[in-house]
């Protein structure tokens, strides 16, 4: 485990991050930082911004002001104004180097139709990656047994249960080996059966140490997972802590309120 | 739907097309007749619209023909199809004859009679001053545009031969004549009167006029009508006494610009 | 009524050609109208007003006038402006893509908008550029969407494909058109074309439902 030091590059890095859809602000200035190997989950009433946030880390959104940065490189925003940093303007290209190293899993899946389970995983790593399709298949055979579907190689998505696809999905990012795997609401598409293995796959991931942003309405994860809980609304951090000061004793009201309606 | 079925539903749509054709109308009103006459006014100056009204050399002399027989009569622009239609298989459409600049020839003959002759169609070349056309056969190997189903075609179609890739045929002159202006042909034939005014109104083309008695054999306007008309037998006289009578001159001269020569319209079959 | 079989026997061999000549053109027609369609359509999605501009400009022409036209303009200007002199072959195919393209380019978007947004996500989360997402996720599932339009649009464009008889292309049409003038005819030259065009359209058909089966 690497050990957290005071000049340690944080995996994720959010200045005053500002976002607005038409005339309504979702992000109103948000700073946030994320340290490698640090679970931190994102919770809050629905349309607090927190999936906006959680899709600023990847640039599928991009602020109107403030800056993002990903391992110190930044990803959005004008990194001039940052201070004291190699700062790269990221562009075209750079993008999707930068995305390739950063793994999203979504709500609804997104698995590719037309593909199969094993079509799906090995995509990226052959186009993106350059990895030979042998190289990219065995990858992806060692990954569904990770996620437990060695069986479910040749199934097309539409074949498979809920559960089943947002374990493809999971594996899907995992074949890219990302630094960092953002989560968005995975498991509230599910029915309540298949929740709990999507959880552990996640779990084992965050076992190994893997950098983990989540949104998520399940309050259990976050207690047992996270390292770190952060409560939004209306566009705002209103508060953040371990989920043993975030969970039982909240600062703000705001905060007491919300969990007395979801626990 | 096997594959037997959707053939046969093929031909059950052909022969239902068919069935279609057959119809029309057939009004007869008793009393004096009035005599129904299809045209296709867009053949100037043989027959065209002025604004609304049909004007032309073929509906000032049928008024002196229809005079002369004593019958009344409207004349209807109803478009080419609408005019054929009528009168194919004997009649019994809507029209009684058709009066269209319509060239006598024995593929026509097969299914329509004609009255006697009552124009003579010269042809003649257009085409640039100095391409070394002097005749119609000098035009075989060169491309030439003419509108089509006229006698320019059926000329050209028999010195050319018909499937020739060279004879543009298109739906007007205008459309002819912009085709030579675009050097997409080198020539064009038409009527002597089309190609004439042509010549007259675009100096600045420098294009000429070029008449060629041996090779454009003159061809035979009639007034078309249906197998075994009861109106042949009215009408042929009444045509030969306009033609030899001043007034068919007096039309000529309005519409055609000059004086016209009856002789071979008067010599005996 | 009668039919008088023996006039389209003998303008049998000059529609055979006139047939040929159909397909041709429409076969390079709808290559032609595919590709420049496909540009024109992602033109028209560009968020770059100078691109979708034009595009939408290009496609409201050529939907919004009538082909007759588009068949003369390009006949007696466009054609003589490059070759110095019309030709109808070339000026048939350039008119019928030109047309074509208009439509295929609106397949192409409604195709491509139809697909959803987290697919196109999904594959830019993996690192895949906007190219790489079209080819390998968008487009592959789009074109499936597509196909039922493509074949509406070659088989309007098959029997568009007559009107070029108006610039003497000698095509179907247009023998059946000398066919008329010739023996003063209606019935025999028309419904001799509709069959023509009835049994290319069919063919037309079957392949598409065959390749719709592969895909």
């Amino acid at each position: 485990m690497v050990p957290w030091t005071a000049g340690q590059t944080a995996m994720v890095e959010l200045n005053g991050v500002c976002k607005t859809f038409g005339k309504s602000m979702v992000l109103s200035g948000i700073t946030l930082r994320v340290m490698p190997r640090e679970v931190v989950v994102l919770i809050g009433p629905s349309g607090s911004g927190k999936s906006t946030l959680l899709r600023c880390m990847n640039a599928l959104e991009t602020p109107e002001q403030g800056e993002v940065y990903i391992d110190g490189v930044v990803l959005t925003g004008n990194g001039e104004k940052a201070t004291g940093r190699a700062a790269v303007a990221s562009p075209g290209a750079a993008l999707h180097r930068m995305r390739a190293e950063i793994g999203m899993v979504f709500q609804q899946f997104n698995l590719f139709p037309h593909m199969s389970v094993i079509e799906n995983i090995m995509l990226a790593p052959v186009r993106v990656r350059g990895l030979t399709r042998e190289q990219a298949r065995r990858k992806g055979v060692a990954l569904l047994g990770k996620v437990g579907l060695e069986d479910k190689s040749h199934a097309l998505p539409s074949s498979l249960s809920g559960g089943q696809m947002q374990r493809v999905a999971i594996a899907r990012a995992l074949a890219m080996e990302p630094k960092l795997m953002l989560f968005d609401e995975p498991t509230s598409a599910l029915d309540p059966e298949m929740v709990g293995e999507v959880l552990n796959v996640m779990n084992e991931l965050a076992e190994e140490g893997m950098t983990m942003v989540v949104v998520t309405h399940e309050i259990g994860f976050a207690r047992e997972v996270g390292d770190r809980i952060v409560f939004m609304e209306q566009g705002r951090i209103v508060e953040e802590g371990t989920p043993a000061q975030l969970l039982e004793a909240p600062r703000e009201e705001r905060t007491r309120s919300f969990l007395s309606k979801v626990l | 739907m096997g594959k037997r079925n959707r053939w046969l539903m093929l031909a059950a749509a052909v022969l239902l097309l068919a069935a279609v054709v057959g119809c029309g109308s057939n009004d007869k009103n008793g009393g004096e007749k009035t005599y129904k006459i299809a045209t296709d006014a867009s053949y100037a100056p043989m027959e065209m619209m002025d604004k609304d009204q049909i004007v032309g050399f073929d509906i000032d002399f049928l008024a002196a023909v229809m005079k002369e027989a004593g019958l009344s009569y409207k004349v209807v622009n109803v478009g080419w199809d609408a005019l054929m239609n009528s009168l194919l298989n004997g009649g019994g459409g809507e029209y009684d004859a058709a009066i269209s600049a319509v060239s006598i020839t024995s593929d026509r003959e097969q299914s329509y009679d004609f009255t006697v002759p009552y124009f003579e169609s010269t042809n003649m070349i257009l085409t640039k001053e100095g391409s070394g056309i002097k005749s119609a056969t000098d035009l075989v190997g060169k491309k030439v545009a003419v509108q089509g189903a006229t006698t320019a075609d059926t000329l050209m179609s028999g010195i050319m031969g018909q499937g020739s890739a060279d004879l543009k045929r298109f739906d007007s002159n205008a459309l002819a004549l912009l085709e030579l202006d675009n050097n997409g042909v080198d020539a064009v034939v038409a009527d002597i009167a089309v190609v004439g005014e042509y010549v007259r109104n675009n100096p600045d083309k420098h294009y000429e006029g070029i008449v060629d008695r041996t090779n454009f054999a003159s061809e035979f306007y009639g007034i078309l009508l249906p197998t075994d008309s009861e109106l042949k037998a009215k009408l042929d006289p009444a045509i030969k006494k306009v033609i030899e009578s001043g007034e068919y001159a007096a039309i000529y001269e309005k519409w055609l610009g000059k004086k016209p020569d009856t002789a071979p319209l008067l010599k005996p079959e | 009524m009668d039919f008088r079989f023996e006039i389209v026997w003998r303008y049998a061999p000059l529609l055979a050609r006139g047939m040929l000549l159909t397909v041709w053109m429409s076969a390079v027609s709808i290559v032609i109208g595919l590709i420049l369609g496909l540009a024109v359509g992602f033109g028209k999605m560009s968020h770059r007003p100078y691109f979708s501009w034009p595009m939408n400009g290009y496609i409201h022409f050529f939907r919004g006038t009538p082909l007759y036209v588009q068949i003369l303009i390009v006949h007696f200007g466009l054609v003589p402006l490059v070759l110095g002199r019309t030709d109808a072959v070339v000026a048939a195919i350039t008119a019928l893509s030109l047309n074509s393209a208009a439509y295929t380019a609106e397949i192409y978007r409604a195709g491509i908008q139809s697909i959803d947004r987290g697919q196109r996500e999904a594959a830019l989360s993996l690192g895949l550029t906007p190219w790489q997402t079209m080819r390998h996720v968008i487009l592959p599932q789009a074109v499936k969407r597509m196909i039922p339009a493509f074949g509406n649009e070659f088989i309007v464009l098959i029997k568009d494909s007559s009107l070029v008889a108006l610039i003497a292309a000698p095509e179907i049409m247009y023998w059946s058109n000398a066919m008329r003038g010739q023996y003063m005819r209606v019935w025999e030259p028309y419904l001799t074309a509709a069959l023509l065009y009835l049994v290319l359209t069919y063919v037309l058909n079957k392949l598409l439902v065959y390749v719709e089966r592969r895909l």
